[in-house]
C-alpha cells in the first residue's frame, strides 16, 4: 500500500530544507542561509574574509551566512511535521498515532541502530498493528551427527521476519515469519511463528526483557531468531522440531546428502 | 581461506547483549582471530577508561558464541574468513560485517 503525503506537507519540509531562492547551508550544528555576495575566483581571498566564520567561499562566489536555527531545532521541526503527517495517514486508515508513536519513541542514535542492524518498522494495514521486520537472506542449515560429523545441508530461501508492535513500549516475545507467510522451516507452527525452543524461559529472554529500550530489544530479538533458524537444529535433543529436516517437504532445498 | 577484500579497510561490528550500539574495531590484520580481536578490544576500551564495557565485553566472552547473520563461527576463526560486505560510506568503500555474540539455542 503507498501512503501519500500530503502536497502541504511536503511544501513545509521542502521549505525547511531548501527554501525558494536561497541556499541553505548545514555547518557546525546551525543551519544558515547563504546569501552571495561576490565572485572572488581572479582575486585572492583575504586571510581576513577567509578566517572569518560567517564568509563562506563555494563555486567561486563569497557567501553571507545568517545562522537560522540549530540543527536539532531544525530536525524538530521536521520530525514533528513528519509526525502530523503520519497521524493524517493512520487516521484516514483507521489506526490512531500507533506508528508516529512508535517512530518518536526511537532517538536519532537508536533509529540509525535499527537502520545499521537491517530493522525497519512497517505498519500493517491488514490487522492494524505496526511491525518491526528484518530481512533474512537465503541461508544453508548444517546438520551434524556426534560420530560422523556433517549429515546433511539445506538451503533455505530468503525471507522477512517481522516482530508485532501494539504500542511503543511493550513487546511479545514472539518472531514470525512476515513474508512468506506459508515459509518452510523446520521450526515454523501455525500463523507463522518461530518455535524458539531453548530461549523460551531462558535467561537469554529475560536478558533481553531487562533491555532498557524497545531498540536493543529488537535488534536481540532478531538475532536469536536468526541464530535459531540458521544453527539451532539439532539430531538429538530433549526438544523436538515442529517438522523433522529429513520430511520430504525439505527434498527440494537439500544440497548436500553424506 | 582468507578473504581478499579484507585488505581494503574493514571495519568489524561487535553487539552483544548488554551493548545499546555496537563497538566497531577497524581491522588490519586478516589472520588474527575473533578471540585476539576480541581482547586486544577489551584492553582498548580499559584503556579508554570504559572499564565498565570493558568487564561486560570481557564477561561475554566466557560464555557466548561469535554469530553473523545466524551462521556460528568458533572463536578461533580468522577475521578474514567472515562475511564481510561492501557498503559506501561517505563516498568510501568500507567492508563491514557485524557480528553478534549470543548464547548457542536450539529452536522446536
Amino acid at each position: 500500500m503507498e501512503f501519500e503525503i500530503s502536497s502541504h506537507t511536503k511544501t513545509v519540509i521542502k521549505n525547511l530544507l531548501i527554501p525558494e531562492g536561497k541556499i541553505r547551508v548545514f555547518t557546525s550544528g546551525i543551519a544558515f542561509n547563504a546569501e552571495p555576495l561576490v565572485p572572488y575566483a581572479k582575486t585572492r581571498l583575504p586571510s581576513k574574509l577567509k578566517n572569518n566564520p560567517s564568509i563562506l567561499s563555494f563555486l567561486s562566489y563569497l557567501f553571507h551566512l545568517k545562522p537560522l536555527m540549530s540543527f536539532a531545532t531544525l530536525s524538530n521541526r521536521l520530525v514533528s511535521e513528519i509526525r502530523q503527517s503520519l497521524r493524517n495517514i493512520e487516521q484516514k486508515y483507521g489506526r490512531q498515532d500507533l506508528l508516529a508513536n512508535i517512530l518518536s519513541s526511537f532517538t536519532l542514535e537508536q533509529t540509525t541502530n535499527l537502520a545499521l542492524a537491517g530493522i525497519g518498522i512497517s505498519f500493517s494495514p491488514n490487522n492494524e498493528c505496526c511491525w518491526a521486520i528484518k530481512e533474512m537472506e537465503s541461508f544453508i542449515m548444517e546438520v551434524y551427527h556426534p560420530d560422523e560429523g556433517t549429515i546433511g545441508k539445506w538451503k533455505f530461501p530468503p525471507c522477512t521476519l517481522g516482530i508485532p508492535l501494539f504500542n511503543p513500549t511493550e513487546l511479545e516475545f514472539i518472531v514470525y515469519v512476515f513474508d512468506p507467510m506459508d515459509y518452510l522451516h523446520p521450526f515454523m507452527v501455525e500463523a507463522g511463528a518461530i518455535c524458539m525452543g531453548s530461549f523460551s524461559g531462558s535467561s537469554s529472554l529475560q536478558q533481553i526483557a531487562r533491555l532498557p529500550d524497545l531498540c536493543s530489544k529488537l535488534i536481540q530479538l532478531f538475532s536469536y531468531a536468526e541464530q535459531i533458524l540458521v544453527s539451532g537444529y539439532r539430531l538429538e535433543g530433549e526438544i523436538e522440531p515442529a517438522i523433522g529436516i529429513f520430511d520430504p517437504i525439505f527434498d527440494k532445498y537439500r544440497i548436500f546428502i553424506k | 581461506m582468507v578473504s581478499e577484500t579484507i585488505l581494503s579497510r574493514s571495519v568489524l561490528g561487535i553487539r552483544y547483549p548488554l551493548s545499546r550500539d555496537p563497538i566497531f574495531v577497524e581491522v588490519t590484520d586478516p589472520s588474527k582471530t575473533i578471540e585476539n580481536i576480541l581482547i586486544e578490544t577489551v584492553t582498548e576500551l580499559e584503556k579508554a577508561g570504559k572499564t565498565h564495557e570493558a568487564f561486560q565485553l570481557q564477561q561475554t566472552l566466557a560464555d557466548h558464541f561469535p554469530f553473523v547473520k545466524g551462521q556460528q563461527y568458533s572463536k578461533t576463526h580468522q577475521i578474514g574468513v567472515l562475511p564481510f560486505q561492501e557498503k559506501i560510506l561517505e563516498g568510501e568503500t568500507v567492508y563491514y560485517t557485524e557480528v553478534n555474540f549470543l548464547k548457542e539455542h536450539v529452536g522446536g
